[in-house]
């Protein structure tokens, strides 16, 4: 392997491109600590964040710095005097010196992973309220397959033109391990299209969407089949459960 | 599809080590000099990847708590804090992306490793600076079309290759010619001498 091949194998791992066998091969290389692997990984991480610079510049609202500073347990600064900033501080000093030591440090650390846990309970509630709009666009359509037997795999597709399709699946068979679900678009003419791969709950339920373009009009079916982890460029099986649009 | 360098403050080693150190040591001061330096940029990068204002500025803010709360783990000698929290912040979008998408790639590595701030180690010491987006943005715009799609469809939304062959009906041998390509060319022109 060339030098130049291995700057961008490394730089294809730093972005999440690298595929298999080289995949195995760089992770052995790094996982073995060399030196010269060691400064090849640093070298496309630091390219990597510079790809950052290409994004269009955004202005965040002035009241997420507030936000972020007063979920870390981080004031902001106030007008106070230092007059008025010492007394408090002293009176703090004085007041929790003896009584809140130990206990405060206990309750900081608390605190940091309770607020931690807010920012993604926070990104979840974005995820859900985001299917959640899609469910209530007039645009989004509702489509069924499957029987209503129990235990029969069962399948709601709602299609929007505008914003893809959100598959919800009941009954879904149990897995072997290294195998996924893989929701297709199956247009009028042509092969199906992959629209993800999606694995189910215990229970067997799933819920998957995929943002891709979606055109009713071109399109004949929503399928769903099984495929080896990570997905198949075509089905390779038999697709149990089709959706007609 | 046009783009803007974000213009940085001066972004030099020195004064990034010595914020490091006061963030290790938990200052508050530091963190809000670290929201100043970086906000808008990690804003920029999040609201680039997921187009959504209210998401990017919850992903804003779990890119700064968690730089804020994994701090003992970097070397404020050695470490380079703005890569480390672009990192932070493109990983973050990223993932809120694929969980949005339901689409997880086989071959993407775990990004929360990829943060890890060991990683972050020994960087040259120019690595962010206005000179080097300069430079970077003229590379980038010597690319071909079909090159830059591909590193903005990998940077920006976190494709793989089979992913990005699928969206732009291509066959996935020409997909990995313009993506080697042009991180080959991004990275010559890269190498050329910096005058800081």
């Amino acid at each position: 392997m060339s030098d130049t091949n291995r700057d961008a194998l490394y730089e294809l791992y730093a972005l999440g491109l690298l595929e298999e066998p080289e995949l195995s091969e760089i992770e052995t290389e790094i996982r073995s600590g060399s030196p010269e692997s060691q400064r090849l990984l640093r070298q496309a991480m630091a390219n990597n964040a510079l790809l950052s610079t290409l994004a269009p510049v955004a202005e965040p609202p002035p009241r997420l710095r507030r936000r972020i500073l007063a979920a870390a347990g981080v004031e902001e600064k106030t007008g106070w005097t230092w007059l008025g900033a010492w007394g408090l501080a002293t009176a703090a000093l004085l007041a929790g010196f003896v009584y809140f030591g130990t206990e405060t440090t206990r309750l900081r650390k608390d605190t940091v992973g309770v607020r931690e846990e807010l920012a993604v309970t926070q990104t979840e509630l974005r995820r859900s309220q985001d299917t959640l709009a899609f469910l209530r666009d007039p645009g989004t359509t509702i489509l069924k397959s499957g029987t209503a037997e129990e235990r029969q795999p069962i399948a709601r597709v709602f299609v929007n033109p505008g914003q893809g399709v959100l598959l919800m699946a009941n009954n879904l068979p149990r897995l072997e391990p290294g195998k996924v679900f893989e929701m297709w678009l199956v247009p009028k003419t042509g092969g199906p299209i992959p629209a993800g791969t999606f694995a189910a709950d215990g229970s067997g339920s799933a819920l998957h969407r995929s943002t891709a373009g979606f055109d009713p009009a071109a399109t004949a079916a929503v399928a769903l089949s099984v495929e080896p982890e990570g997905g198949s460029p075509a089905p390779t099986t038999t697709p149990f459960l089709i959706t007609g649009i | 599809m046009f783009f803007f360098p974000i213009l940085f403050a001066a972004l030099d080693s020195e004064s990034d080590r010595a914020l490091a150190a006061r963030l290790k040591a938990r200052e508050p001061e530091a963190l809000r000099e670290l929201y100043d330096k970086y906000g808008r940029l990690a804003y920029s990068v999040i609201f680039r990847v997921v187009r959504n204002a209210a998401a990017a500025e919850d992903l804003t803010q779990e890119t700064f708590l968690r730089v804020w709360n994994r701090m003992a783990g970097f070397d404020a000698e050695r470490g380079s804090i703005g890569p480390w929290v672009l990192t932070v912040a493109r990983n973050r979008a990223i993932d809120y992306l694929r969980s949005v998408d339901g689409r997880m790639s086989q071959n993407a590595i775990e990004l929360t490793g990829a943060e890890s701030p060991a990683l972050f180690v020994d960087m040259e010491s120019v690595i962010l600076n206005s000179q080097r987006a300069k430079l970077l943005k003229a590379a980038f715009h010597k690319l071909s079309e079909q090159q830059r799609t591909v590193i903005e469809l990998a940077y920006f939304e976190g494709l793989s290759q089979t992913e990005m062959a699928d969206r732009l009906s291509q066959p996935l041998g020409t997909v990995k010619t313009w993506v080697r390509t042009a991180l080959r060319l991004l990275r010559e022109e890269l190498e050329e001498p910096v005058t800081v």
